[in-house]
């Protein structure tokens, strides 16, 4: 469940540094960001990095939960990568989806507790 | 190396380290690499090359499996100073028992072992394989040499994959802009983007599992330092190192713990009358039950059993620290009176200790569930196709100055049938140890080192075959040959003995499911290969050479 979660917020994360970069704007929106949209891109990528360690350290502890980030985050970007060769035009459904996912597997235990 | 003699700068001089020490390393660490991602799933690769085990099913409560285990030794060694059970779990389907005779020799060869079966605490005698073992032990001492020798060359390949790792980096010309970059169908700039990705994306998995190997093979590359310390007895040191009590007692970490425990059974001997322990257990593991509500009881180990001193000992199964290496809280019972004696918390270890096992606990894999065991399963698969891509793609860089010469230089040669037995070759030599592992006879004698002579054997065939077929039909046969051993296992498994996809879904017995479906996905990851050459190969055939003739034409 946690993992889901860290995945979906590592997963919308690199998509946001991906697409903060102009190679890839083209591939994934076919046109170029303004300079204000990129910081803001890179900015978000940033914070939603660190976001999904809190839900990697809550299911697994400080040390298993920094390893398990680290290695979630690496999965999360080939996937960007892997998309961004093969089918570059997903992304506009695929990573909204891996964040609404992400805050409502986060959001529904808050509801029970 | 430049001809011309000039300086040359650091990432030339880097990138030259990293073509030689790849290549003359890589085939090994390639091996050490696919057989260490295997070893993730150590437990379940072993259940599987055992199929008289699946038969052993848990009833429905726990209390019921520890009662079957207990009858089981009963009537195994009544006469032992010590029972240990381990209790099934989703990875083991047999009560793994291990017990300790009256004038056992010390440490872990005074130890005897039995798998019992989970619902009846019958032995089950399951057939002679080395298993998952071999692999696991193959990936750092390697096999047919000894131990030492072995631990020797994966260290210094280990050196040297941390060299590559580095020198790797900093030839890396665009590491951020080419982060997310893959550009498939483009020849040596796709074999490229794919080792930089796999190689960068998993940059902390790579670091992590080479600077973690050489710590555990720490004591074979430098033994000085400990060798001066304790006089030559590496045993004390690692008793010492381990933080168990009065080094030199017992061999082996098992036997100091189990020494222990017994002595504090003597201590508390005495009261009471013999003890009907199946009746007592039941009770004990409840109590121990609701002081772990969040893990399950996997170790019962009961001490001086059948007098009336005895006591009983529960672990829980699994632990979320590194720093301990996975190892847990025990709760120890008076097995006369029911009555809770000791809580021994877990030792903490000192910070060096902490540190050191912080690494190898996690380059272990020791305490995941499975969620991390998958991570690091996969995050192996990334390293091995580094490794991997990294071989093939020395190839086919020098494809350009192959086609210069007119002819393929013995050395270009070598170094593309070697890619082939190292890459193909060592799948279809697992593929063919996991089927003689179900053909081979039960009686057959010697028959668990058979199963690794034909690893071996395999192995040695697929160079052969390497070198005498032109590459692409190598690589297309191999890779083929790979593809149907590994998709027709599952169908294997039910037909020798085992339990089949179908039953042991029924069954819920995931270890034995995840195993047949791994074997499957690898299966199909081969026919994708050749299907992809194939398709490759009819493109190019429809397209006439066109695009060379045009490059002629040009001035």
């Amino acid at each position: 469940m946690n993992a889901l979660i860290v995945f979906g917020l590592a997963y919308a994360a690199m998509a946001a540094l991906a697409l903060s970069m102009s190679r890839h704007q083209e591939q994934f929106i076919g046109r170029e960001l303004a300079p204000q949209q990129v910081r803001a891109l890179r900015a978000g990528g940033w914070v939603l990095l660190a976001l999904a360690l809190q839900p990697a350290l809550a299911a697994w502890g400080t040390q298993v939960g920094i390893a398990g980030w680290l290695g979630v985050l690496s999965l999360a970007a080939l996937a960007i990568g892997l998309q961004l060769s093969y089918a570059p035009r997903s992304g506009a459904w695929s990573v909204p989806a891996a964040l609404v996912l992400a805050c409502a597997l986060a959001y529904v235990p808050l509801l029970m507790a | 190396m430049r001809m011309d003699g000039k300086a040359e700068g650091l990432r030339q001089s880097m990138s030259w380290l990293h073509t030689w020490t790849g290549i003359l390393l890589g085939w090994l660490l390639y091996a050490v690499f696919f057989t260490g991602t295997l070893s993730y799933f150590l437990d379940e690769i072993n259940l599987w090359m055992k199929p008289e085990l699946h038969a052993s099913v848990p009833g429905a409560s726990k209390e019921q499996t520890a009662q079957a285990g207990l009858a089981g030794m009963q009537k195994l060694a009544p006469q032992a100073t010590t029972w240990t059970l381990e209790l099934p779990n989703e990875r083991q389907a047999t009560i793994a028992a291990s017990w300790r005779d009256k004038d056992a020799a010390p440490g872990r060869a005074g130890t005897k072992r039995a798998e019992l079966d989970a619902n009846t605490g019958e032995q089950i005698v399951p057939r002679e394989t080395r298993g998952g073992n071999f692999l696991y032990r193959f990936h750092f001492e390697l096999h047919a040499m000894p131990r030492e020798v072995g631990r020797w060359i994966v260290g210094i390949a280990t050196m040297f994959m941390f060299v590559a790792i580095i020198s790797g980096v900093i030839t890396h010309k665009k590491i951020f802009t080419d982060f997310f970059t893959f550009r498939p169908k483009k020849g040596q700039r796709s074999w490229l983007d794919a080792h930089n990705a796999t190689a960068v994306l998993a940059l902390p998995f790579h670091i992590m599992i080479t600077f973690s190997g050489l710590l555990l093979l720490m004591g074979t590359l430098m033994p000085w330092g400990a060798d001066a310390a304790y006089d030559g007895n590496g045993q004390a040191f690692q008793m010492e190192r381990r933080g168990m009590a009065q080094p030199g007692a017992q061999g082996g970490e098992r036997g100091g713990r189990e020494g222990r425990a017994g002595r504090a059974g003597r201590d508390g001997g005495g009261a009471g009358s013999q003890v009907d322990l199946a009746a007592a257990i039941g009770p004990m593991l409840a109590t121990a039950q609701a002081q772990w509500p969040q893990r399950e009881v996997g170790r019962i180990t009961v001490n001086r059993p059948n007098t009336r001193g005895a006591t009983v000992e529960f672990q829980a199964h699994g632990s979320d620290s590194l720093t301990t290496r996975g190892r847990s809280e025990r709760l120890v019972f008076d097995a006369a009176s029911g009555q809770l004696k000791d809580s021994p918390p877990p030792q903490e270890p000192s910070a060096a200790v902490a540190v050191s096992n912080v690494f190898s606990a996690t380059h272990l894999g020791r305490f995941a569930g499975p969620p991390l065991r998958w991570l690091l399963f996969l995050s192996g698969v990334i390293g091995t196709a580094m490794v991997g891509t990294g071989l093939v793609l020395w190839v086919v860089k020098r494809l350009p100055e192959r086609r210069k010469l007119g002819y393929t230089p013995f050395g270009h040669r070598l170094v593309e049938s070697t890619n082939i037995a190292a890459i193909a070759g060592i799948a279809l030599a697992t593929g063919a140890y996991f089927w003689l592992n179900r053909l081979l006879p039960f009686e057959m004698a010697g028959r668990g080192a058979w199963e690794i002579n034909s690893f071996f054997i395999v192995w040695a065939l697929s160079l052969v075959h390497a070198v005498l077929r032109p590459a692409r039909a190598a690589w297309l046969e191999q890779c083929g040959a790979a593809a149907v051993l590994f998709v027709l296992l599952p169908i294997l498994n039910p037909l020798t003995g085992g339990h089949g996809l179908f039953t042991s879904l029924q069954l819920g017995q995931g270890a034995i499911v995840g195993f047949d479906l791994a074997m499957l996905a690898i299966g199909a990851l081969f026919a994708y290969i050749v299907l992809h050459m194939l398709r490759k190969e009819a493109r190019a055939k429809a397209v006439p050479l066109a695009a060379p003739k045009l490059a002629e034409v040009r001035p």
